[in-house]
């Protein structure tokens, strides 16, 4: 009895494959693209370079698709293989059932940013008429094929190393005893939430790209560990249930989509701005606002929770 | 590229060459149709099954001997009553017949509110029983004698996915026909009624009698899903290599029909429509297509599966040599629904791509000449 | 200031095999703005192929093409097809309608490329087909019509996106007389029009016609003046 005979497993991996087959297409036209690239060369083979470049969009930009949609599929299915996985009572049990689950996760996150980012620079690259970005693009891209390789590596061993007859852990364990490098407490957790949120909804405003990006950053870790230890407490009205993914499921109204949306969406915008400054030298602070934007909801959100569960019942967690 | 002027004008050229786009269409609706069948009713046999299991005691336990059924007395049926947290113990006289003439074994349950000469039959055992001439009475034949029970009662259809092979009797005859003391059980319902203390209590069952197998509704349920899931797996390894094939095959259909529309093409490009603009038309049309036959395939997998009850189909599933005819119950999970349309959808789209980009790239001058 | 100004224009085609040959020899060409400018020269003069350099089907081997000073022939696909969309309407020989769809459909294909509405579009579709006289035929399949009904479809649809610049490649070839007649009274409604108009003929129809500002010999790939 294998893991691989899940039917959301098969379709999950026959998918990443196909995907990984479009890139492997699209890497080795930008070998050649990028070996004979020359824009003032009126040959033949210059023109049908430029029309190469149009196939790798293509299958860049269906790839992205496919990568956002895998990764909800994928929170999805790990939810469902709870019920076969031992001692799993929802994903956090299946994605710690190994020491691959969490590095696999942050690494998905990180190639849809770098997708992201890859798209931004390419709709630049192409507004232009001397395709000034292409070689930096197209290095860009081959880091994140790597990195895609990387990530199916990665889900093999995740999966085949699921024991499917030892019991894994459920959340409760899983989340019991985190480890913050400045010692634990909620307090202090929340209060450098909402102190660095305001750090960077300012820092935003002021259009200082690269503080915004390492605020950003820090703020994806220290936003995960918030949520998960203190704002989810909210969201599930218990003190001790501390799991990052059971808001997404029906019970709770699936906000937890909304939560974890608006919150990679605000850093996703919030990074972007600083990278493509580094690659195209252009300024693309428009994009802060939206930043903000997205942050606000999500420290909204989670703080509406805190609120009304004060407001029901007159006690904190 | 998703301007609303765009997308309709797409779906006008695509209604304009719909005959060409035919092929793609009813293999993929048929693919989808078949693999939607196959999880459908897998679906619904597993519910109807999680169901059923849901129904019964907390925990069901059985008694071996040299790794066989063995049956138990009413010793045990104390000792386990005396436990913390059991609230009642019941025990079942239950076990197999071999019906030698026709080569099929039938599954007898005692029920005690049949009298001692009734007999309850499932209608798989009553087509088996007439094509014997039983049709007022059976005879049992066991070691010691000859039993005659009369054939009064026949299973309504609903029950039949447990009762086509059963027969229930008076619990003293079916003791007598499988060969059982008076005082003896083969199995024990055991009804823990805080669900928190089932593992418990079973673990201590098997602690005082070792030889016992303690299964609780977990654990039947877990051994449910696990039959399905291979069972489901195995299938859809098949379907991967039937779809990939297929996929291939679309991508040199689609190669040829857009050769000939290189004209047209050329045409489109003329009047400004750019390279993106062609891959995004045909990537449009193809969703188009993709999308509807998806949907018609799901639609009449639903159709074939809970109207007509799925013939020829579902006998993959329910492998019994008995006849079954069992209705399947409606039971459509929208993760299912997503999960089909990922599987054929996305590949489709996948294989579209390079033959949408080939044709995109044709040169215009001497297209638009001839 | 000219609106199409050529300079050194070459096309070869085949390079580095056996068969290579120059369509265009090193052309140089500048037509003014609201000019009805005829190509005249027999078949394999290389007309066809300036005219297709022109409005961006194809790209040539060496030179310029600045139309509104702005040299086109360099430009990446997106730009170039923009610029195809918006400046410039073909007409073809053979007339190149989108078969199996009517004539309103069929010109209505360059809007669909357009942010417009529905209202907006139709107007536009109607005023183009005022222009060419094919309103009564709007919604008939374009496989029924006769050649100069085709012909004057093409016509409706090159100009619905009213653009500056119209390039006719033999647009009398596959037309009757009182057909190529009818061509050319739309042509001096081009005229009124101001529009930039370049004819690749051998017809010697247009031979003394007074909306012709100009006429260009061209033998074999080059010009004679």
């Amino acid at each position: 009895m294998s893991i691989f005979l899940s039917n959301e497993i098969i379709v999950f991996l026959l998918i990443e494959l196909i995907l990984i087959v479009l890139m492997a297409i699209s890497q080795v036209n930008i070998v050649s693209i990028l070996r004979h690239w020359d824009f003032d060369a009126t040959t033949p083979l210059q023109y049908a370079l430029e029309k190469k470049n149009y196939l790798v969009n293509t299958i860049l930009y269906f790839t992205v698709t496919c990568k956002v949609i895998l990764f909800l599929f994928f929170i999805q299915s790990l939810n469902s293989l709870a019920g076969i996985v031992p001692g799993a009572m929802c994903s956090a049990g299946v994605v710690g059932a190994n020491h691959y689950g969490n590095a696999l996760l942050l690494l998905k996150l990180l190639l849809i940013f770098g997708f992201g980012l890859w798209l931004i620079v390419n709709k630049l690259d192409l507004a232009s008429i001397t395709f000034p970005y292409l070689k930096r693009k197209y290095l860009l891209f081959t880091l994140l094929f790597i990195g895609v390789l990387g990530e199916f590596i990665l889900e093999i061993l995740y999966f085949s190393n699921i024991p499917l007859t030892v019991p894994v852990f459920c959340c409760t364990v899983v989340f019991q005893a985190p480890r913050l490098p400045f010692g634990y407490t909620q307090t202090l957790l929340v209060l450098f939430f909402y102190i660095l949120f305001g750090a960077i909804l300012l820092l935003n405003y002021l259009k200082q790209t690269m503080a915004s990006f390492t605020c950003n950053l820090l703020f994806l870790f220290i936003a995960y560990y918030a949520i998960t230890y203190f704002f989810g407490l909210y969201i599930y009205e218990m003190p001790n249930h501390k799991c990052p993914y059971c808001m997404l499921q029906k019970e709770y109204y699936y906000i937890g989509y909304l939560i974890w949306g608006s919150l990679f969406l605000g850093i996703f915008f919030g990074i972007m701005p600083f990278l493509i400054e580094q690659i195209t030298q252009k300024s693309y602070v428009y994009l802060l606002k939206y930043a903000s934007l997205c942050l606000i909801i999500t420290a909204l959100v989670c703080s509406v929770y805190v609120v009304r569960y004060y407001l029901m019942t007159g006690v904190f967690l | 590229m998703l301007r609303k002027n765009f997308v309709e004008y797409a779906i006008l050229l695509l209604f304009k060459d719909r005959n060409d786009h035919l092929f793609s269409f009813l293999i993929f609706s048929f693919i989808v149709f078949i693999l939607s069948s196959v999880l459908f009713i897998s679906d619904s046999l597993q519910y109807d099954l999680i169901q059923s299991i849901k129904a019964q005691p907390s925990i069901v336990v059985e008694n071996t001997r040299a790794g066989r059924a063995y049956p138990m007395h009413e010793g045990y049926v104390y000792d386990i009553a005396q436990m913390a947290g059991v609230s009642s113990v019941e025990g079942v006289v239950d076990g197999y017949h071999y019906f030698a003439q026709k080569r099929l074994w039938f599954h007898v349950i005692g029920d005690a509110h049949l009298a001692k000469d009734e007999m309850l039959i499932g209608q798989g055992v009553q087509k088996a029983m007439a094509e014997l001439y039983y049709e007022d009475e059976f005879h049992f034949l066991t070691e010691e004698r000859l039993i005659n029970v009369k054939i009064d009662k026949i299973a309504p259809k609903g029950t039949n996915i447990i009762s086509n092979d059963a027969i229930y009797l008076n619990p003293n005859t079916a003791r007598a026909v499988l060969g059982m003391e008076m005082d003896e059980y083969a199995k024990l319902y055991v009804t823990v009624p805080n669900p928190n203390e089932v593992g418990q209590v079973a673990l201590k069952i098997v602690e005082i009698y070792p030889s016992a197998k303690a299964t609780t509704q977990a654990d039947a349920i877990g051994a449910v899903r696990h039959v399905y899931y291979y069972k489901g797996g195995i299938f859809m390894i098949l379907y991967v290599i039937a779809l990939v094939s297929f996929f291939i095959l679309l991508k040199n259909q689609v190669g040829l029909v857009y050769g000939e529309k290189k004209k047209e093409i050329a045409i489109l490009r003329s009047l400004g429509f750019c390279i993106k603009d062609i891959i995004a038309l045909k990537l449009i049309q193809n969703s188009v297509v993709s999308v509807s036959a998806y949907l018609l395939g799901v639609a009449l997998a639903y159709v074939y599966v809970f109207v007509f009850n799925a013939p020829y189909l579902r006998n993959i599933f329910l492998g019994s040599e008995l006849e079954n005819s069992i209705s399947l119950t409606s039971v459509v999970d929208f993760n299912l629904l997503f999960l089909i349309f990922l599987f054929g959808v996305i590949p489709f789209l996948a294989f579209v791509i390079l033959p949408a980009w080939k044709i995109a790239i044709s040169d215009m001058s001497e297209a638009v000449k001839s | 200031m000219s609106k199409i100004v050529i300079q050194n224009l070459n096309k070869l085609y085949n390079p580095n095999k056996p068969n290579a040959f120059y369509a265009l020899k090193n052309i140089n060409l500048s037509i003014e703005d609201g000019q009805i400018v005829i190509l005249k020269g027999v078949s394999g003069s290389g007309k066809s192929t300036l005219l297709s350099l022109i409005g961006g089907l194809s790209k040539p081997s060496s030179g310029e093409i600045l139309v509104n000073n702005q040299n086109i022939a360099k430009l990446p696909d997106i730009m170039s097809s923009a610029f195809r969309h918006q400046k410039i309407g073909f007409i073809f020989q053979s007339f190149n309608l989108l078969e199996g769809l009517s004539v309103y459909q069929n010109i209505l294909a360059p809007l669909a490329l357009t942010k417009l509405g529905k209202e907006a579009m139709h107007e536009k579709v109607n005023q183009a087909m005022q222009l060419a006289n094919i309103e009564h035929k709007k919604d008939q399949n374009v496989g029924s019509l006769s050649g100069g009904e085709r012909q004057r479809c093409a016509i409706a649809r090159a100009v619905v996106m009213e653009p500056e610049i119209i390039l006719a490649d033999e647009p009398t070839a596959n037309l009757d007389k009182e057909n190529s007649f009818i061509f050319i009274e739309i042509l001096k409604k081009f005229k009124l029009l101001h529009k930039t108009v370049i004819i690749a003929t051998h017809d010697t129809l247009f031979d003394d016609l007074a909306c012709i500002d100009r006429c260009v010999q061209m033998r074999d790939g080059e010009l004679l003046e």
